[in-house]
């Protein structure tokens, strides 16, 4: 690596947490293409991310003990079953709305830092979802259960559960025609806004893509195809809500599967 | 106001009990923890703001609940009061090797200082941005990213020790 100096260990943090901004970004991928060394600790860190999150994920997945919910009038939730012949569900909510923290971040005390961080850097988003499939990815022959909220097994309780939490229809796609399997989902931000993304492995086991949509303040945006982390990305924003799909595949697959979903949800 | 607070009070339970487990180490003590938090949300529910985020707010009160009882409790030197949680983590005896290692993972979270534990399970595990954490913990984003720095180097120093088979089981608190 001649020429190239390390980013600082902070600058390292705000990569793997997707909190920069996106020339900060490209810069530490720039490194990491240059240095193999600095991108296996960069994959370590990740990795470590991704494995503390398991470690901790159990509550996602238990029942919420009744001595919680009754003080706040609740009972314990039942598995969702759609109702036959319904293929959505019309719930009526208010969206809970996101502060949105704009622009840069003023650092008044602590660190003098020599680039910027965004609480919404252009595409940092992108990256988070990058790096989230990455984690995944790498867990995907022990326990990727643990690095998703809901499991797969029934899909319209999954349906339900995270319409629920996004505030609004929520219709997974299928891509049994494409070759590829549901095996969950977890809540995720992206652009600022609540969101979902979904993984799905192919049938022959050696593929997964993952599916994310969020709810978004900006304005529609045609297909757009990006690349983090070396990953292969489609994106594009309908009606109040971003659409993106990753893959470590060939593109024609990522292209195959995204034109899969459904025709609403369609790019513009 | 009130019912829709409530509503989403109980939508997070599941985030608020997964940051408590994490905080606190111990099932029981984190829904003690959670139950707190809620009955003071409920109680100064006026002094959120409807259209911020709610999630944040209810974090600064567990933490906020979590930290009082430390010192009252005068437990901020000792070694955590953990348990095994590998059993609600996985089902049956699957991917022992991934129990093991979640296990380590725990261990090794457990045995940093709470500050930085705090701040990693605040990011790394719930997933909240630094200005958001700034705001829980009341620190600036730049002490964020130092004790976030500091928390993740230990970690992979501790999970390094561990497996190397290090320390004989003794507890060891990162400075």
């Amino acid at each position: 690596m001649v020429g190239m100096q390390r980013p600082d260990e902070t600058q390292i943090m705000a990569y793997v947490d997707g909190e920069l901004d996106d020339a900060a970004m490209a810069e530490i991928e720039r490194v990491m293409e240059a240095d193999p060394d600095f991108a296996r600790y960069i994959r370590d860190l990740l990795d470590s991310n991704a494995a503390l999150r398991a470690a901790f994920n159990a509550p996602m997945r238990e029942p919420v003990p009744e001595r919680l919910l009754a003080p706040l009038g609740a009972q314990r939730a039942r598995p969702w079953r759609m109702p036959s012949g319904r293929r959505l569900l019309a719930m009526a909510a208010s969206v809970a709305a996101i502060v949105v923290v704009g622009g840069g971040l003023a650092l008044s005390t602590g660190y003098e830092l020599p680039y910027t961080i965004t609480a919404n850097a252009p595409d940092a988003w992108l990256s988070s979802v990058a790096n989230y499939y990455q984690a995944y990815a790498r867990t995907a022959e022990g326990d990727e259960r643990s690095l998703v909220d809901v499991n797969a097994e029934d899909v319209d309780y999954l349906e339900n559960w995270f319409g629920q939490r996004l505030k609004r229809d929520v219709r997974l796609p299928k891509l049994e025609n494409q070759g590829f399997k549901m095996q969950g989902g977890r809540v995720t931000f992206i652009e600022g806004q609540p969101g979902a993304q979904f993984f799905y492995k192919s049938v022959t086991g050696d593929a997964i893509v993952s599916v994310a949509i969020a709810q978004t303040k900006r304005r529609d945006t045609e297909w757009t195809t990006a690349k983090r982390n070396g990953l292969r990305m489609i994106y594009w924003r309908k009606g109040g809500y971003v659409y993106v799909f990753a893959g470590d595949v060939d593109k024609h697959v990522l292209h195959g599967v995204a034109s899969a979903f459904p025709d609403d949800q369609r790019k513009t | 106001m009130d019912a829709l607070f409530r509503s989403q009070l109980v939508a997070l339970l599941p985030r608020l009990r997964r940051f408590a487990r994490g905080l606190t180490g111990n099932a029981d003590r984190a829904d003690d923890l959670v139950q707190a938090a809620c009955e003071r949300a409920l109680a100064r529910m006026e002094q959120w703001t409807p259209g911020t985020r709610l999630d944040s707010w209810l974090f600064r009160i567990v933490r906020t609940i979590w930290i009082d009882d430390l010192r009252a409790r005068k437990v901020r030197d000792r070694a955590h009061e953990r348990e095994d949680l590998s059993d609600q983590v996985f089902d049956g005896e699957r991917h022992i090797e991934a129990r093991l290692t979640m296990e380590a993972v725990r261990e090794a979270v457990s045995q940093l200082p709470e500050e930085q534990r705090e701040t990693l399970l605040l990011i790394g595990v719930e997933g909240v941005s630094y200005k958001e954490a700034a705001d829980i913990l009341d620190i600036p984003i730049g002490t964020v990213m130092s004790r976030l720095a500091r928390a993740r180097a230990g970690l992979m120093r501790l999970m390094e020790r561990r497996g190397r088979g290090g320390d004989d089981g003794k507890v060891v608190r990162l400075k």
